[in-house]
């Protein structure tokens, strides 16, 4: 698993390191805050799919089931390397906001949503990568990314107004984004390690 | 310890173009197995099965005495050391990075070793694996199986792309590895003159089946290379006869040499002989 994760952090430094440059660059210019904090977490979806598209390029996965790893762990170092990278974007959201001296619990709020909705997107995204490959899984993710927020905003419009969250404790949201994340991940791990299984065996192809 | 490094039963993949139907091959220890046959003739569907990288339809294999579906093979596969017909790493990596990875890879993982080999292979350390040709990527994949205190070889045109001098060498290497105590080599090839040097056995792929397994040195005094007029070749039995070639001024053949009469005049075949007119046989 060390060896997956270095491979992948090889191939993040490559392809990650200007993103992550304009990350806290935009995060660091008050007008642009929210803007560079959300453009940080979104490396935690970028990097990830990088790495698949790296690997699918060289047929890397060929390679790596020769060596001795069980499917499932290829899998997770995907998973693995958004969370890596999520820790990361909300690093650059709390760095940002003690040098520009943000409000604590504002920006607190704020990097767990951004957390919690990456989590989601990735355990979204990441299947949909494995079942269609990254040049056809990102159209897809877009897609029923597009499709959920149409969806949302759809239900607002129908109800006339934003639906009130509850007034709860930040330790209490933070749980339950967790719970609900981790119920996600792993709904979205089994089916990318089914897809994963299958692509190998070429059922896509 | 069992007296094969690999031992395949019944071994069944289904395409749906394609099938490898009830694959049978044995690896004895100390022994270098080259696995022959035309392009899409199931050499690599082999390999990958043999290591559990693909599901199979039916079969059994075993490797280094673990059956590959068994909870235990993952730590086998530390044993095996495996090179593949193509690029495989991220171009934008390098061997020195690749090093790194394989660290973390494996457990037996010989660091030393590793730089050894890059190092007598001429590869450069610091170069992106985009800039490699053909044949430094074959080598760096040759330098990490052979830096894990593999076992076993299994490798899948390994020495394509490799230039007549690094070749020989690397011939001469994978001999020696598998003349060591508990080790075997499986080498599938286009190159049959590279199987010809160095392997004991030879198995013979065919559009997804196993047309012959055989000792080398067996197949070399079994068949011979008759020249001889049309008539000539009427009186021979034609059980005797593996193929034939007509030409203007007479008939080459491949022939068995036991059934051959006293005064026939049988030239050695080579393996390369062996092969093209076997699997001409086989198409028919």
């Amino acid at each position: 698993m060390i060896g997956l994760m270095k491979k992948d952090l090889y191939v993040a430094d490559k392809t990650g390191r200007l993103l992550l440059v304009l990350a806290v660059a935009f995060s660091l210019i008050p007008s642009m805050r929210s803007f560079g904090c959300t453009y940080a977490m979104m490396l935690a979806l970028m990097i990830p799919l990088n790495s698949i598209a790296y690997d699918e390029r060289c047929k890397w996965d060929r390679y790596a089931a020769m060596l001795p790893y069980r499917p499932e762990q290829l899998v997770w170092s995907k998973y693995l390397l958004a969370y890596l990278f999520t820790l990361l974007g909300g690093t650059i959201i709390v760095v940002s906001a003690a040098i520009q001296r943000a409000d604590w619990r504002e920006t607190l709020e704020m990097a767990a949503l951004l957390a919690g909705s990456m989590l989601f997107v990735t355990a979204l995204g990441l299947p949909a990568l494995y079942r269609f490959g990254a040049e056809k899984g990102r159209y897809v993710m877009i897609l029923v990314m597009g499709v959920g927020i149409g969806a949302a905003l759809g239900v607002m419009r129908i109800f006339g107004e934003t639906p009130e969250l509850p007034d709860l404790p930040l330790p209490a949201v933070l749980l339950l984004l967790a719970v609900l994340a981790a119920g996600a991940t792993y709904v979205s791990f089994r089916m990318s390690v089914r897809f994963y299984r299958k692509r190998q065996n070429g059922a896509y192809t | 310890m069992d007296s094969n490094a690999i031992e395949i039963r019944g071994l069944t993949k289904r395409y749906k173009d394609f099938a490898l139907e009830d694959l049978n091959l044995d690896l004895p220890y100390g022994c270098v197995l080259g696995l022959v046959g035309e392009n899409g003739a199931g050499k690599s569907t082999t390999i990958r099965l043999i290591m559990d990288a693909l599901e199979r339809d039916g079969g059994t294999v075993s490797v280094l005495g673990a059956d590959n579906r068994s909870p235990d093979f993952l730590r086998r596969k530390e044993d095996v050391g495996v090179v593949l017909d193509e690029t495989f790493v991220p171009e934008i990596l390098t061997a020195r990075q690749l090093g790194r990875i394989m660290a973390g890879t494996f457990r037996s993982w010989d660091q030393a070793a590793y730089e050894k080999w890059i190092a007598r292979l001429e590869l450069p350390e610091g170069k992106k694996f985009k800039e490699y040709s053909r044949g430094m990527t074959m080598k760096l994949g040759i330098a990490a199986a052979l830096s894990h205190n593999a076992k076993l070889l299994l490798l899948d045109e390994a020495t394509g792309g490799l230039d007549p001098m690094v070749r020989e060498e690397l011939l001469e290497v994978f001999a020696d590895f598998a003349a060591q105590d508990g080790h075997a080599v499986l080498l599938s090839s286009h190159i049959v003159s590279d199987l010809e040097r160095i392997c004991d056995y030879i198995a013979f792929l065919h559009r997804g089946r196993l047309v012959l397994c055989e000792e080398k040195d067996v197949l070399l005094d079994t068949f011979g290379i008759l020249k001889c007029s049309r008539e000539q070749l009427k009186n021979i039995p034609q059980e005797a006869v593996h193929g034939k070639r007509i030409g203007n001024y007479g008939v080459e053949a491949l022939v068995e040499r036991a059934y051959m009469p006293r005064d026939a005049v049988v030239d050695r075949a080579s393996l390369e002989d062996i092969i093209l007119y076997l699997s001409k046989e086989e198409t028919k």
